[in-house]
């Protein structure tokens, strides 16, 4: 049995003097239902009507995808992990099991510390709000009441470079608008354990820049990185363990 | 116990969901003119043409008729969305799930929550109507928000079963839907449970007939039989239990499922 220990999965430092991130043997496996099979009478008739398919049932089970096979390693606090890997090697799961959205299908997890998860930063963007309105709405998502939010407003505005666009509705945004919105308020509250998938570039040329930078301090702030990327150079530079993945096992780890 | 942990950090989060329910209304009718009231003319229509056809057709004044009709119909209407939407509750919450992974719980205050804020609209027609055309009694009024609270907790225990299952087999949202429909002619919304005479004992097997009339019954001046509340407290421990004992093994699979 396993189970993630901590799973305040919302940013702000716990102060928890052990962060740790532990996984053994960790096998996700995802059951893939066709059309078909995901029909409720099909599972009642294959179940209990026709004796006969029940065994072919068992036999040939629902094909299944092994998107994470047999991941083993253990993180510390100062540890930055690197993954590293093609398409479909299994990096993004990898980072939802850790953040424990998938539950291991075997194996063990362990996660101590406060979790953010830097995948999909502007979900729940809602495009008739106001920018400064989708401040709160992704800050309450992360786990923020207006109350504790309100003292970083300012500084989120301020980075966004929004001006006076803060308040009109996020839809009047460029595409590179709300994604700098997005990433300023992603960046803005530490937490003990980051997950990132692909470093996040946006904006132009100077503001890329300065994003880099606020990524960097940001990720300076946590205790542990988990970065998942294809950038190979970019890994060296920022993370001191390097797993590369293919075909959801590591097949080789610095 | 996994659930009420789920429960506490879900409540935790009320900023969350009380916020995103009340964007969902916004967000659904930003650009009606009439918003939410929309909902509230439909079954105003309906009570304004089958309110006189039914009240001469049953034999009963009208007033006393179109009263209970109107609260029927806009408690009804509340009872019955909120088990519509429940087994999309996951469904569209499938970002959050694998991205953020929240507390389940977080999704069903929201989308209860938001189902409420519909219902708190059709107040307006309700209080005034029952001012005007009813028969109302203090002690009786004050079992409303007791009704609503029992319905609302039974909802909650549903519709973290419904939701998972919902995931899993994408043929619950039909299925959901027709038995709603059938449940709504075999309740004693528009016509009166006395009037099934000898059989009037069959309608307390319905669990949507005492939910309704816990909600109902206090705007029509009478105190609901106590087997209601009993038949739904029982419910609620039931919904409960079900719950503790399945939200490990749901838990862990509503996302396998998205």
């Amino acid at each position: 049995m396993s189970g993630p220990i901590i799973t305040s999965n919302t940013g702000w430092p716990t102060g928890f003097k052990m962060t740790e991130v532990t996984l053994e043997n960790v096998t996700v496996e995802f059951p893939v239902y066709d059309a078909r099979r995901k029909m409720l009478m099909t599972s009642l008739i294959k179940r209990y009507v026709v004796g006969g398919i029940i065994k072919r049932d068992q036999e040939h089970k629902t094909p299944s995808v092994t998107a994470l096979d047999d991941i083993s390693f253990s993180l510390h606090e100062g540890d930055k992990l690197a993954i590293t890997g093609h398409n479909g090697a299994g990096k993004t799961t990898l980072l939802r099991t850790i953040l424990g959205s998938y539950k291991p299908t075997c194996g063990r997890l362990v996660t101590r510390g406060s979790i953010i998860s830097m995948v999909g930063i502007s979900l729940g963007f809602d495009p008739d709000a106001s920018g400064y309105e989708n401040i709160f709405i992704r800050g309450a998502i992360m786990g923020f009441d207006r109350k504790r939010l309100r003292p970083f407003l300012d500084e989120i505005c301020d980075f966004s470079e929004l001006g006076s666009y803060i308040h009109l509705p996020v839809r009047t945004y460029s595409s590179g608008m709300s994604m700098r919105l997005a990433f300023s308020i992603a960046t803005t509250v530490p937490a003990d354990i980051v997950l990132l998938d692909e470093w996040l570039s946006v904006g132009d040329a100077s503001f890329s820049k300065k994003a880099h930078e606020r990524l960097e301090h940001f990720i300076a702030k946590a205790k542990i990185l988990v970065l998942a990327t294809h950038n190979k150079e970019l890994a060296d530079k920022v993370c001191n363990h390097f797993i590369e993945m293919k075909a959801g096992k590591i097949i080789s780890r610095s | 116990m996994e659930l009420l942990q789920d429960l506490r950090l879900g409540l935790e989060r009320h900023y969350l969901w009380v916020y995103m329910g009340w964007r969902d209304i916004y967000r659904r009718y930003l650009r009606s003119f009439l918003g939410p009231f929309w909902l509230l003319i439909n079954s105003l229509i309906l009570v304004a043409v089958m309110g006189p056809l039914y009240s001469f057709l049953f034999k009963i004044p009208m007033a006393n008729y179109l009263i209970y009709m109107i609260t029927g119909m806009l408690t009804w209407q509340f009872i019955s969305q909120t088990f519509t939407e429940m087994p999309n509750v996951y469904i569209t919450n499938a970002g959050y799930i694998t991205d953020v992974n929240l507390p389940f719980s977080v999704y069903h205050f929201q989308m209860l929550w938001r189902n409420l804020i519909i219902y708190g609209n059709s107040l307006i027609i309700i209080i005034p109507a029952v001012a005007i055309l009813g028969h109302y009694k203090l002690h009786a009024i004050v079992l409303f928000p007791i009704g609503l609270l029992l319905v609302l907790v039974n909802a909650f225990f549903i519709s973290f079963l419904i939701a998972a299952f919902g995931t899993r087999f994408r043929d619950i949202t039909p299925i959901t839907a027709s038995v709603l429909q059938i449940t709504f002619f075999v309740t004693p919304i528009f016509w009166k449970k006395d009037m099934v005479g000898k059989y009037m004992d069959l309608i307390n097997l319905n669990p949507f007939y005492h939910m309704l009339e816990v909600i109902r019954a206090p705007f029509l001046g009478y105190v609901p039989e106590p087997i209601s509340y009993v038949y739904l407290t029982i419910m609620a421990l039931v919904g409960f239990l079900m719950n503790v004992w399945s939200y490990h093994y749901l838990k862990h699979r509503v996302a396998y499922w998205l």
